[in-house]
């Protein structure tokens, strides 16, 4: 009890202070007009910028779901665009193509990198997406500013992707420029952001800074998606008949996380054509 | 009751009375300027003895704050500058402190500690009771300036006033 009675005479002062204080001031907001309006409005602005700061604070904790939902809108949105369709009309005219001339050929499907290296001499992708999923054969994969790689295998829920970093990695590409085609394929092992162009004729005159897209050629990728830029052109060594091009990604693929899987619904047909059964 | 209660009682009505007849008045009738208020009233926290107990001193504060505020119908302003006035004067005295300490029997006036003593220790206590009396008052640092303003220019004209009310009537204990 002493004790307390001595720690109310040495601090009892700052204790009425602050009592008297509070009492003073919920005082002055209570009966002066002028005093309790500026308080009711800088409460309500308080108020509001604390909810406005809590509610920019709490947004970052579902970015990762609000992430995960507009990678599904945008494999949604590309199906949509002009070139994942196949144009079937044959019009003599000039005239512009209507949607009705457009039938469906890609749709995408989009998924999450669960586990990616970059590092070895060959590397590989997995992929939240399998057979459930409609993944079940070789599939082109891509994220938004490049590709990525091919599916290889699939289970019920996983897929493998081949990265487009494997020394048998072949993708078809072309300069855009030229319209060129040749084939991209990774052989600076070690540098995960550095493709080689082959197959260039040299009769044609590449640039630095020229974009590389896909081709189309293949049934594993819509044609037109962008790749990479060139950066270096080098005479063949060998002498030989096609320019060495070396081309930089677009996409960093040791942070790839939402990427898309191609479904290439007309690809049987096109294999058909291609391998030449059409004789038999 | 003693003498020395009695004279501080006597001298916390008669500020007060002086506060709310002449000088509120003064305030009033100069019109568009109002930037000076002339307060005398916080000397009577100046004037208690030194030996008061903290907490009986801001109580003093607050009653002596409440009483001019029902004149102003202000309450709560005066109160809460005075509650504070009344929590910074230990803490003023003690820096303030003179060579040989305090003589707890005392008040901290111009006869027992000196002119200039005096003039530094009511000036920097006035001042802060001033400067917090405007913030409460104009209650929104969007006026600042106006905060300054008031501040100095009703500090000097009361203190001014204080100094003659303390030569005039010179306080003893």
């Amino acid at each position: 009890m002493r004790q307390i009675a001595a720690i109310f005479t040495r601090s009892g002062g700052i204790l009425v202070f602050l009592i008297l204080e509070v009492i003073c001031l919920s005082l002055v907001v209570t009966f002066n007009k002028d005093q309790r309006e500026i308080y009711h409005n800088s409460k309500s602005i308080m108020s509001d910028s604390m909810t406005h700061g809590w509610g920019e604070i709490t947004q970052y904790w579902n970015l990762s779901a609000v992430n995960d939902s507009l990678s599904g809108v945008i494999a949604e949105l590309k199906q949509e665009r002009d070139e994942a369709k196949f144009l079937n009309t044959i019009k003599q005219d000039s005239a512009k193509y209507s949607t009705a001339d457009f039938e469906q050929q890609y749709t995408y499907t989009e998924a999450k990198v669960i586990s990616n290296t970059i590092n070895l001499p060959n590397n590989f992708l997995t992929l939240n997406r399998g057979i459930k999923h409609g993944i079940n054969t070789r599939k082109g994969v891509f994220d938004a500013r490049g590709i990525v790689g091919i599916v290889i295998s699939s289970n019920n829920r996983y897929s493998r992707v081949m990265s487009i970093l494997h020394r048998d990695s072949r993708i078809s590409a072309k300069i855009a420029r030229l319209n060129a085609p040749g084939t991209l394929v990774w052989t600076s092992i070690g540098n995960p952001k550095l493709m080689e162009l082959k197959y260039i004729p040299k009769h044609l005159n590449p640039k630095v800074d020229d974009i590389v897209q896909t081709s189309g050629a293949s049934s594993y990728f819509p044609g037109g998606l962008p790749i990479g830029k060139i950066v270096e052109i080098e005479e063949d060594p060998q002498g030989g008949n096609f320019h060495s091009i070396k081309v930089e990604l677009f996409n960093d693929l040791s942070t790839a996380r939402h990427v898309y899987i191609v479904n290439n619904l007309f690809k049987d047909e096109f294999k058909e054509i291609e391998e030449g059964k059409e004789d038999e | 009751m003693n003498n020395t209660t009695l004279t501080h009682s006597l001298r916390f009505l008669f500020l007060v009375f002086i506060q709310v007849l002449v000088f509120r008045q003064m305030t009033v009738g100069w019109g568009d300027f109002n930037y000076v208020h002339v307060m005398i009233y916080p000397l009577f926290i100046l004037l208690l003895p030194i030996r008061i107990p903290d907490p009986l001193l801001i109580f003093l504060g607050f009653l002596l704050g409440m009483a001019v505020d029902i004149f102003y119908t202000s309450y709560g302003v005066h109160a809460s500058a005075t509650v504070f006035l009344a929590f910074i004067r230990p803490i003023v005295l003690k820096i303030m402190t003179p060579r040989g300490g305090y003589n707890i029997n005392h008040s901290p006036n111009i006869k027992n500690y000196g002119f200039v003593w005096f003039l530094i220790y009511s000036s920097s206590l006035l001042f802060f009771h001033f400067l917090f009396y405007f913030i409460v008052s104009v209650f929104t640092h969007v006026y600042w300036v106006e905060i300054v303003l008031r501040t100095i220019s009703s500090f000097i004209v009361s203190y001014i006033i204080i100094l003659l009310y303390v030569r005039i009537l010179n306080p003893r204990d």
